[in-house]
């Protein structure tokens, strides 16, 4: 009973094994929500930087992901705070990091960075469709007994359009411009907002395996990576789902065939497009994987040739305690593996895929180790800790900081991007959209 | 500025404005940089008054030497002078309302906390009086032989 | 700021260990701060005085609401001891809830 009162109160204590000589009061306190956090914002850049490449860079050929990755990051965007508020003990004072940013901890941005970024996303969004908006308030407007999704779409267009009517040309022109600009101040909020969450681990001085100023770029590379990979493997599973409906005739499965009654699309003309699609992703994918993979081996080797007085307890959790989490599923079979796969000649979409969802692995177990890894020792060097993730919870803390607060959290961004896509569908044919 | 293309800004500008006058409701007003730069702290003028108005549990001697006088007194003619009554009696709260009695600690746990002799130089808890609580006078409360508030057996 | 500096600045210290508390009383605070606007206030422990009872550990956890049983407390106390060898032992069983009762090292 007494244990029972305990593990309900003190946070940590449900899921953290002790070994030596470990502080009382230090308990594996970051979770795997910490570790979602970091994880879902990384996606949420990674697939704006996705999208901006079409959109700042005119890479023509990845004109249909870039779109649906820009909805898609839209879509991820209200996740990257779920982790933080399952985390928290007591999620309303949530708000006062919002409202009373303190400027001497890093923490204080993320109401800011925030809130610019999703502006900046959402304006893009904007003008991106508002082609598209009017049309559908036009085309609404004249159906005289609308159902039930038309009856609430209708009102949100005319609320979303913001009174622009206005699909001259010219207008039109000036929409594209927009977009191209805030793809461009996109880009560096999107590396500000995931950078700075490697910033607050980079600069948590007590903490040697954090402490490095290499954490922010590290963090924004493969945050790029993850996103990347995160769009292609949903983009592909999206496509196949829609290939599906089309041979069986359910496309009225779909929202936006639901919302606006015309995604039949061809079989073959829907393969082409994904094939093409995932194939050129990829290629970026290996260029910034290259980039991610050299920036974290540059951390390590830098960390064991100065080793630095910190350097005795992170080898033991490095070599020790989490030889196979680090070498054999980060290093190995996150990148390593995918590396080979995604270079090996011949590249099929479905290797491609395969290859992304071990590169998502990869860098989740990235994620892993350096939030988990670094709460392994304790502060006096002289103990370890482990962290066992609650599989089976037996309170609210322990699912919410357990496998199903992580399972809630993958799979809330694919709810509302499926709502989403019936306001902005991600994957009309062009010539609905410019 | 007439073009449609700037409806978005000032759609974010309100948003901005109606989060700082959220803000400007929902922080008190001397919340945060005082006269010692950017550190936010605890104190606030203002609500000096709500930790005042916060109970403490434990009160210290100078509360119970308001009735106690005599048993306070008592102790501080003997060794255990620099101990608070309150380690072995329990926090005051608000005795002697509530509770209206106090729990005394009498338990042999409670004495080897410092008479338990330990082999540890440096400390001045070797100039304690020391017993191995394994060997000395097992299964008693220490309280049968010693008197807590004066406990050298020759003052008996 | 050097430690010399500090404390010829601060001029009074409360020595939280050493001091009795009938001590305490010929200090009133409200005064010296009055005096010395400037007053930074500072917290000492003599750990030589410390034996290792546990009590304000205890203290620490019955009046911030602490959850008394858990193995969780705000204040703690360590216990060193460095053998002839050179190896250094160290515990703190429950936080150093209970005091130090026995020679064994954790």
């Amino acid at each position: 009973m007494v244990e029972q009162v305990a593990q309900m109160i003190v946070h940590g204590e449900a899921w953290t094994v002790k070994d030596l000589f470990v502080l009382p009061n230090e308990y594996v306190y970051w979770s795997i929500q910490i570790v979602m956090y970091p994880y879902m914002t990384g996606l949420v850049a990674g697939a704006f930087v996705l999208s901006s490449l079409y959109h700042v860079f005119g890479v023509e050929k990845l004109k249909a992901i870039a779109r649906y990755a820009l909805v898609f990051s839209f879509a991820l965007l209200p996740v990257a705070m779920m982790p933080l508020m399952l985390h928290l003990s007591q999620p309303f004072r949530g708000i006062n990091v919002l409202m009373t940013p303190h400027f001497t901890s890093a923490i204080s941005a993320f109401g800011i960075v925030f809130m610019t970024y999703a502006c900046i996303v959402a304006v893009e969004i904007w003008f991106v469709y508002r082609k598209f908006i009017v049309e559908s308030i036009h085309r609404l407007g004249k159906i005289q007994s609308r159902n039930f999704l038309e009856k609430i779409l209708l009102p949100l267009y005319k609320v979303i359009s913001l009174g622009s009517m206005d699909i001259s040309d010219k207008a039109l022109q000036a929409d594209h411009k927009a977009v191209k600009i805030m793809a461009g101040i996109g880009i560096p909020v999107a590396c500000f907002l995931h950078g700075y969450a490697g910033f607050i681990f980079g600069s948590v001085k007590a903490n040697a395996l954090w402490m490095t100023p290499l954490m922010p770029v590290i963090f924004i590379c493969s945050a790029v990576v993850s996103g990347i990979a995160l769009c292609i493997v949903s983009y592909y599973i999206f496509m196949e789902m829609r290939k599906w409906a089309a041979k069986r005739g359910k496309s009225w499965l779909l929202p936006d065939a639901m919302a606006h009654g015309n995604a039949t699309m061809r079989v073959e003309e829907l393969r082409s497009v994904q094939e093409h699609e995932v194939k050129i992703s990829s290629k970026y994918l290996i260029i910034f994987m290259t980039l991610a993979i050299t920036l974290e081996m540059l951390d390590m080797i830098f960390r064991g040739y100065t080793a630095v007085k910190s350097w005795d307890a992170l080898r033991m959790v490095i070599y020790e305690h989490d030889f196979m989490k680090i070498f054999v599923y980060q290093y190995g079979i996150g990148n390593f593996l995918p590396f080979l796969m995604l270079l090996w000649p011949g590249l099929t979409t479905r290797r491609a895929v395969i290859a992304s969802v071990l590169v998502l692995f990869g860098v989740f177990m990235m994620r892993w180790n350096v939030v988990i890894g670094g709460q392994a020792f304790s502060l006096t060097f002289a103990g370890f800790m482990e962290y066992q993730l609650p599989i089976i919870p037996h309170n609210f803390e322990t699912f919410k900081e357990g496998l199903g607060g992580m399972l809630a959290v993958i799979v809330t961004p694919f709810i509302i991007f499926y709502f989403l896509n019936m306001i902005f569908p991600a994957f009309m044919s062009d010539d609905e959209l410019h | 500025m007439k073009s449609h293309v700037w409806r978005p800004l000032y759609v974010v500008i309100a948003i901005v404005i109606g989060i700082l006058l959220f803000r400007a409701f929902y922080v008190p007003s001397d919340f945060g940089a005082q006269e010692r730069g950017y550190t936010f702290g605890y104190h606030r003028l203002s609500n000096e008054q709500e930790w005042k108005d916060y109970p403490a549990k434990y009160k210290g001697n100078d509360y119970c030497n308001e009735c106690h006088d005599d048993k306070i007194e008592e102790l501080e003619s003997a060794h255990h002078a620099t101990i608070p009554c309150e380690n072995c009696h329990g926090a005051a709260f608000d005795h002697p309302d509530n509770p209206e009695k106090l729990a005394i600690d009498r338990s042999r746990e409670l004495c080897i906390r410092c008479h338990s002799e330990l082999i540890m130089p440096s400390s001045d808890r070797n100039d304690i009086p020391g017993i191995d609580p394994a060997e000395h006078n097992k299964g008693e409360e220490c309280s049968e032989c010693h008197n807590p508030h004066n406990p050298s057996l020759e003052d008996m | 700021m050097k430690r010399r500096n500090f404390l010829k600045s601060t001029a009074v210290f409360v020595a939280g260990a050493s001091v009795s508390v009938s001590a305490l009383d010929f200090i009133d605070p409200k005064e010296i701060l009055a005096a010395n606007p400037e007053l930074r206030w500072g917290f000492l422990v003599d750990t030589h005085k410390c034996v290792g009872c546990g009590f304000c550990v205890k203290a620490c956890k019955i009046e911030n609401d602490i959850p008394f049983e858990a193995n969780v407390t705000r204040t703690w106390v360590e216990r060193y001891v460095i053998k002839k060898d050179g190896d250094v032992v160290m515990d703190c069983p429950k936080g150093a809830r209970d005091g130090y009762t026995t020679k064994l090292i954790d």
